[in-house]
């Protein structure tokens, strides 16, 4: 039975379900799957129409002029709200996979981590055929809440695709953000944390690798809206043939949040004569008592690496794709599940051929 | 039986000439050391030999078995029988020597043939306790953070695994103390035999305590100036390089000269020539 209703995903998704526990599969805006250890049914799962009265609170805390913002809120046609209780823990993991079907898909996920819970999250984002796909996620960390977000986005070269994220950071709450930005597709994403209580604290890490003439846009903007609170941001970009690849990170402290801590790093690698990577770090901000820092390095290979490696037998592409996998090592947090590493391989290996 | 054959080699790097016409013979089974002062060109040999990009022959030849080196892209040569234990190691972050050392492994393995994965752990682990290096160094990063003398030591540690037929080391015994030039001395000296054949490049004799040369030549001006046995070794220890330059009419026996530095690939990577 639930073979059959899984039947239509494509063979690698298919694969990367069976080999993982804790799944939900959205299809098209509605649960098609669910697979969940014990522990997980403490969390609630809920399909919302876009009219519904409990998504007020959440829409509220959105920047409607951003256009891509405003174009979910007025055509969504679904929205996932998980909410995770109070002082709920567990070390095992949450899959949702979001998969688009035959329609455009204009949809929302919440995941709302109570106060002191703790949550594992991991996104699967694909498509199945030509689509426009514009998603909204929004994660909240009440007081104390420890929240690790992992995502892989796998989109084909049919869909283009608007990611964006946020997530509202509490009193000495945690969100740690490790995103992979792996398909085909022409896209944008826009993550913006806010941390909005005292000492809150922001990991906000993208791996990315473009190949073909695909154009992604990363954003990442970390506000700092609370005292002593602390925001990391750091892009990881390979880009191949001729793509374009461009992060832009913001780290922003508002005036009177002293002590705060605003970093970034971006690490690109360009590997090939018409490919472009651009970084534009920048900091703002609006108070005296803070550190604040940003870091980029964007190259081509190394030749005297490529060198030290060929004089040891391997050909330059076997180099190239060695100082690759290097480059992409902090995706090594996605790599939690061992179907998750077949998965990545050979994602990885077609966008470096 | 390896025999590698250097004839009237010539090259030069940003159209100046270093190397100004070498011959050298090495087979199996020999071992022999090209000392001579800095930036005589013995560097440039190792890395000309090796095929690194910077490097342009001009004029000459380089054989292995008959075949032409010159012709071989670098790691073509490798996989033929070349290693060269370079004399500042590259460092590699995000790169594992354990993957690094697969790979180079796997590459030189026949179509269809699997690397036995177990006897190459059981291999590695030997030789990272013969070298007495750190347990962990196999999930590292590959020269990332390493000490000197641990960068000296990994360059020994991949040539025991990769066994090449000719292996150049390009002053191994550079920034190491007493104790590891013991210890890489005598992993080297072991290694010493009818399938090897083995060229040392270095300042002092000092390695050459513990591994044995049979023949010994003096680099200047960009060629071999003297070819001696170990009595040739013990009077240069004994009183330097003067005397051959008398001997020669040599007054100055560089042919890079100090003030004027060589442009490199990566300006961080700053070797002696």
């Amino acid at each position: 039975m639930m073979a059959h209703v899984l039947d239509r995903l494509h063979n690698d998704i298919q694969a990367l379900i069976q080999g993982l526990n804790n799944v939900v599969v959205v299809w098209d805006g509605q649960i098609i799957h669910t697979q969940l250890s014990p522990v997980f049914e403490a969390l609630s799962f809920e399909n919302l129409t876009p009219n519904d009265a409990r998504l007020k609170v959440y829409d509220a805390t959105l920047d409607g002029d951003d256009p891509a913002v405003k174009y979910n809120l007025e055509n969504r046609t679904q929205s996932l709200l998980i909410r995770v209780p109070q002082k709920f823990r567990s070390d095992e993991t949450l899959h949702v996979f979001y998969l688009q079907g035959q329609d455009d898909q204009v949809q929302q996920m919440i995941v709302h981590c109570e106060k002191e819970s703790q949550l594992n999250f991991f996104e699967v984002l694909a498509n199945h055929s030509t689509s426009g796909i514009n998603l909204l996620t929004q994660t909240v960390c009440d007081d104390y809440a420890h929240l690790e977000y992992r995502s892989l986005s796998a989109y084909g070269k049919d869909a283009v695709a608007a990611l964006h994220r946020q997530s509202l950071i509490g009193e000495r709450a945690q969100a740690t953000y490790t995103l992979a930005v792996f398909g085909d597709a022409k896209l944008t994403q826009n993550t913006h944390h806010i941390l909005s209580g005292y000492q809150a604290e922001s990991l906000l890490k993208t791996v990315t690798l473009t190949s073909g003439q695909q154009e992604v846009f990363i954003r990442s903007l970390v506000e700092h809206r609370a005292k002593d609170s602390s925001g990391n941001i750091e892009h990881y970009g390979v880009a191949n043939d001729e793509s374009f690849l461009t992060f832009e990170g913001m780290g922003k402290i508002h005036k009177g949040m002293t002590q705060s801590k605003a970093f970034q790093s971006t690490k690109g690698v360009v590997l090939a004569p018409k490919a472009r990577l651009d970084a534009n770090p920048l900091l703002v901000i609006d108070e005296y008592d803070v550190e604040a820092g940003h870091g980029a390095a964007v190259g081509r290979i190394d030749e005297e690496q490529l060198y030290y490696m060929m004089s040891r037998g391997m050909s330059k592409k076997q180099a190239e794709r060695l100082i690759i996998n290097g480059f992409l090592a902090p995706m090594s947090d996605l790599l939690v599940e061992a179907s998750f590493d077949t998965y990545l391989r050979q994602l990885l290996s077609q966008k470096t051929v | 039986m390896a025999e590698l054959i250097i004839k009237d080699l010539h090259a030069k790097v940003d159209d100046k000439e270093i190397l100004k016409g070498v011959n050298l013979t090495l087979r199996s089974g020999e071992t022999h050391a090209i000392m001579g002062p800095n930036g005589t060109g013995k560097s440039t040999l190792a890395s000309v030999i090796m095929g690194h990009p910077r490097y342009e022959v001009t004029q000459g030849s380089i054989t292995l078995d008959g075949e032409d080196v010159l012709e071989m892209e670098v790691d073509e040569r490798a996989k033929a029988g070349l290693f060269l234990a370079m004399q500042s190691p590259q460092e590699v972050p995000g790169v594992t020597n354990a993957d690094f050392l697969k790979t180079a492994v796997e590459s030189r393995l026949e179509e269809g043939e699997n690397l036995a994965l177990f006897d190459f752990i059981k291999q590695y682990d030997r030789a990272i306790d013969e070298l007495k290096m750190d347990k962990d160094v196999p999930q590292r990063y590959l020269n990332d953070g390493f000490s000197g003398g641990e960068k000296k030591r990994n360059e020994i540690l991949q040539m025991k695994l990769l066994k090449p037929s000719i292996a150049i080391l390009d002053e191994i015994d550079s920034g190491l103390d007493v104790d590891a030039l013991k210890i890489v001395g005598d992993s080297v000296s072991s290694m010493q035999g009818d399938q090897l054949g083995l060229l040392m490049i270095t300042h002092y004799q000092r390695i050459l305590d513990y591994i044995k040369a049979d023949t010994i030549h003096v680099m200047m001006q960009g060629r071999i100036v003297k070819t001696g046995d170990q009595s040739l070794m013990q009077r240069i220890d004994a009183e330097g390089y003067d005397w051959i330059k008398e001997e020669l009419g040599i007054t100055d026996e560089r042919v890079v000269v100090e003030t004027k530095e060589p442009v490199f690939l990566n300006a961080s990577q700053k070797e002696d020539v």
